[in-house]
């Protein structure tokens, strides 16, 4: 399992590329995608996950549907219309920096 | 199997005491604690000990509240301005308190009868008593809702400093009157000290079930 700080970094394009793929998640969905994609891996933590949704939501990325879901309120986290291309963009950008540290690694390695 | 009603309400107290009150945030956290409850009690687990095992696993070393004073500080990042803005007022006007007490004190606001003095004395007491004072209580309210556990719930916590706005509200204005000569000086003093036989057992029990 990784680091909290290593994982708090890699939040942002983690959520936007999982609401790209699957259009609308609630909170709990996000986690356990992410702990079943990753093998168990990376598990988010809530106290990390809310921050970042909410960040999220601040910069007009997502947006809030709230539903109602066995006597309680689900709220669903989506992307906006308008972020659709740029939440493209971040997780591609993302994506280079992965190749880029590998390169980096790789080379360090050697040493 | 989906929770009970009761069972809903009872973590959404539990949510309610770790001072979570801003809605959207406590409908995500109750229903993804909900979710994490259900999915323990279907592998053989009860209720309460799903519940315990999930709060547990929670951010167990900063708790829920930490979650909410993040999120505030994102979702007012853009109010920081404003923010500033209050500071600097708050600094000028303490500043222009307490050189008038300071001037009070040498005497040289009764030796020379300067015409501004008077409308400076109350413009400072208006500072002091609509800007000053009511941000410091909001301020330490805000600090104790953050803090779960003092033993009071969040709307006894708003009736503690309440009273203690409205005691030093009281205070200060009846030592402002009584400066001043002007009438209504001595039951200002009453309400306070009435106010304050309030807020001092209420304000000493929070300090004690703070410190152990």
């Amino acid at each position: 399992m990784y680091s909290k700080e290593l994982i708090r970094g890699t939040l942002k394009p983690i959520i936007l590329k999982l609401l790209a793929e699957h259009g609308r998640m609630y909170g709990y969905e996000i986690c356990q995608k992410v702990k079943e994609l990753t093998s168990n891996e990376i598990i988010i933590k809530e106290g990390s996950l809310y921050p970042a949704l909410y960040k999220l939501k601040a910069e007009g990325l997502v947006e809030v549907e709230s539903i109602e879901v066995d006597n309680r309120t689900r709220q669903y986290y989506s992307l906006t219309d308008k972020s659709q291309a740029m939440a493209k963009e971040q997780v591609n950008e993302f994506s280079l920096f992965l190749l880029t540290m590998s390169r980096l690694f790789k080379v360090s390695s050697s040493y | 199997m989906p929770l009970s009603n009761e069972q809903i309400a009872y973590i959404r107290d539990k949510i309610h005491q770790e001072g979570i009150d801003e809605s959207a945030l406590l409908n995500d956290l109750l229903d993804h604690i909900c979710c994490a409850v259900e999915y323990e009690m279907s592998r053989d687990s009860g209720f309460e000990s799903a519940l315990n095992k999930v709060l547990s696993d929670f951010s167990p070393e900063e708790g829920l509240g930490n979650i909410q004073v993040e999120i505030t500080t994102i979702t007012y990042t853009k109010s920081i301005t404003m923010k500033k803005l209050t500071f600097v007022l708050a600094f000028l006007a303490s500043l222009l308190f307490f050189i008038c007490i300071l001037l009070n004190g040498v005497r040289l606001l009764n030796n020379y009868d300067w015409a501004f003095m008077n409308d400076l004395a109350f413009i400072n007491q208006y500072a002091f008593c609509l800007f000053i004072l009511p941000l410091y209580w909001f301020h330490q309210y805000k600090l104790a809702k953050q803090a779960p556990n003092d033993g009071l719930g969040i709307t006894m916590k708003l009736v503690l400093f309440s009273i203690g706005f409205l005691c030093s509200e009281a205070l200060a204005n009846a030592v402002f009157f009584k400066l001043m000569h002007m009438p209504g000086g001595n039951q200002l003093f009453i309400i306070t000290a009435v106010l304050g036989m309030v807020y001092v057992p209420l304000f000493l029990f929070r300090k004690y079930r703070l410190a152990f």
